[in-house]
């Protein structure tokens, strides 16, 4: 438990994950050149939901966890430039069990976090836009939205 | 040594199922791992430790509610985000129940929580067990204080008051007692016990290789109706709630006057914003272990009061401090609000209204009472283990002034690497607590945070002090 709280949680966190975790999701703690870990940055894999648009892509995500973590959020990020009107040009992720000011909670898990994402995908909250492209396409355009959802897909697809 | 102990404890624990027959389900396993995910605290997902119990009824460890704290104003449960003004003194209750179901690992959690307090030098309240005992269990007690803080003299006393005891066959007693010899030799480390229990260790069954563990699973077995009783009525809790003091009471126990002002029958603090909701993880936990127990003070408690009170009740269902009465105090027409400093008795953090902190105190954390608190001083030790006497002196301080603290945010704000400074939450969010409120955060390894001191709550001023090492020094935080 070296470092604070931040990194005995990730410890736990890793455990926990291991033992069970959603069908298709991938969480995995960085592993730097050096062969250590770095449990403050996590790659993940979060699987488009089936029966909706976003199936078949498997869409990487990378958690960022501060040394405040889990009084603080972790920034969720996506590739920069990922198609989503709550996802913000830079990747970021925009959504409210991530903001520390409203929903997020200590007690929230990884896993609760990536279904939370995986719910986003198919649910935008057209209340709160972080990029254009994606708000206007998905308010104005439904299928072009739609066919440039199913684009992104594509591009994503399983790495095995 | 690990690998024999667990060998060991388990024949060991299976001929003890035998000998004792416990009426209580065993559910403490040999193995490390495995503890009730109930008692699993939700911040460091780890065994809780030194378990503190919100007016929400949600339990988190000591360090893991005060590191999730909010500095500037309220703090919201790190479970459902319930808003809290209070820091709750550790529950007793849940403390020594836990140190009963879970010996080894609540040990192994006590390790390293010790260590990490250290490091920082920062200590959370030492429990004493004795203020909130029943008597019946109290031979109980010395097994688990003789295991916490080994001593021979305890552990002698602990073997007279168990031979005492009647009921138990005199075989497992005498194994009981080799156990505490050994146990004790054990935790003391002496070269002997070592070499006794590693010649042991081969054959099956040997009294002697007793381990602290086994003592431990002992110390479980002994857990009862008599661990969990209600303050007020004595008997078993029911639909218990826990006050910010840690003491626990049947909900039907406590009548909140109409001015919502309720002070603990036992220590008599004041627990403020009205009646605490249901603790539900002890509440099923009793329901589980004494199920037909639980279902007769259910039926009793239906008769007695016919539903009629419960509505009156809820009326008074734990609330917060109007929001704006952190916000008021910035516009410069509330009630002065100290920011990072919390009351020393009731908890209140940030302390709002008059702040007096204690002259004579030398621990680094300070000692702080807000007015109320200050006017009705109390015995009791600081919440981190100051060592505060009455006849010490108290100063009145003013809070710190929001130009200063800004200054200070927006210094530190521009010292993040972060990137999209943009996407971030508004400014406020990024406050100093972001490298202040990790008590453990002293590790050399932790790089750009190595300025930052624990400090924030409940005194503020030795903080500041350590940072104006990377800052410009502004003028002084506490003036």
């Amino acid at each position: 438990m070296s470092g604070g709280i931040a990194r005995g949680r990730l410890a736990e966190e890793r455990k926990a994950w291991r033992k069970n975790h959603p069908h298709g999701f991938v969480a995995k703690p960085e592993t730097l050149p050096d062969g250590s870990v770095n449990l403050m940055v996590w790659h993940c894999t979060i699987p488009g939901k089936a029966g909706t648009d976003w199936e078949g892509g498997f869409f990487p995500l990378t958690l960022h966890f501060s040394e405040d973590y889990p009084s603080k959020p972790p920034k969720c990020k996506f590739p920069q430039g990922f198609f989503h009107p709550n996802v913000y040009p830079s990747g970021t992720v925009c959504l409210s069990i991530l903001n520390e000011d409203n929903g997020w909670r200590p007690a929230i898990t990884v896993k609760q976090i990536l279904v939370g994402i995986q719910d986003l995908l198919d649910q935008p909250n057209p209340a709160d836009p972080a990029q254009t492209e994606g708000y206007h396409l998905f308010i104005q355009d439904a299928a072009e939205y739609k066919r440039r959802v199913r684009q992104q897909a594509k591009q994503y697809p399983a790495l095995i | 040594m690990e690998e024999n102990n667990n060998n060991n404890s388990k024949n060991i624990d299976n001929n003890f199922k035998a000998l004792m027959k416990s009426p209580l389900q065993h559910n403490a396993l040999e193995d490390d791992e495995d503890f009730s995910p109930e008692f699993q605290c939700c911040v460091c997902l780890e065994l809780l430790y030194k378990p503190v119990v919100l007016a929400c009824g949600h339990i988190s460890c000591f360090w893991c509610v005060f590191n999730a704290m909010n500095i500037w104003h309220e703090s919201n449960c790190p479970v459902c985000r319930h808003p809290y003004n209070h820091f709750p003194s550790i529950c007793q209750l849940l403390h020594f129940l836990l140190m009963k179901l879970y010996p080894a690992i609540y040990k192994k959690r006590e390790r390293q929580v010790t260590e990490e307090e250290k490091k920082s030098g920062q200590f959370s309240p030492e429990v004493e067990y004795h203020i909130f005992r029943s008597q019946t269990s109290k031979d109980v007690d010395s097994v688990c204080n003789s295991l916490h803080f080994p001593s021979q003299e305890q552990t002698k006393l602990y073997s007279e008051s168990y031979s005492s005891r009647e009921g138990k066959s005199s075989s497992c007693m005498q194994s009981f007692e080799t156990a505490v010899e050994c146990g004790d030799d054990t935790t003391l480390k002496s070269a002997t016990s070592s070499e006794s229990s590693e010649a042991t260790a081969n054959s099956t069954i040997q009294e002697c290789s007793l381990t602290v563990n086994d003592l431990e699973y002992k110390a479980h077995n002994q857990f009862s109706v008599d661990d969990l009783p209600c303050a007020a009525c004595k008997r078993m809790l029911f639909q218990p709630v826990v006050l910010n003091c840690g003491h626990v009471y049947c909900e039907s126990c406590i009548v909140v006057p109409r001015d919502g002002n309720f002070r603990c029958p036992i220590c008599q603090s004041l627990h403020p914003h009205g009646l605490p909701s249901v603790c539900l993880i002890l509440e099923h936990f009793l329901e589980e272990q004494f199920s037909d127990l639980y279902a007769e003070r259910r039926k009793a408690l239906r008769i007695q009061t016919n539903g009629s009170t419960q509505a009156q009740r809820h009326a008074h269902r734990s609330a917060s401090f109007p929001k704006n009465v952190y916000s008021s105090w910035w516009v410069g027409n509330g009630p002065k609000v100290h920011v990072g400093v919390g009351c020393d008795f009731c908890g209140m953090s940030p302390i709002i209204g008059e702040r007096y902190k204690c002259k004579d105190c030398t621990e680094r954390i300070g000692f702080d009472l807000c007015e109320a608190c200050y006017n009705n001083p109390v015995k009791t030790p600081g919440r981190f283990n100051q060592q505060h006497k009455p006849e010490h002196k108290f100063e009145i301080m003013q809070p710190a002034d929001i130009n200063d603290l800004l200054y200070r945010m927006n210094a530190e704000l521009s010292d993040d690497e972060g990137s999209d400074a943009t996407e971030n939450n508004d400014g406020v969010s990024r406050t100093p607590e972001s490298s202040g409120d990790v008590p453990e955060d002293l590790e050399d390894n932790t790089n750009d945070r190595e300025n930052a001191s624990p400090n924030y709550f409940f005194s503020v001023d030795a903080s500041i002090d350590a940072e104006d090492d990377s800052d410009e020094p502004s003028s002084d935080f506490a003036q």
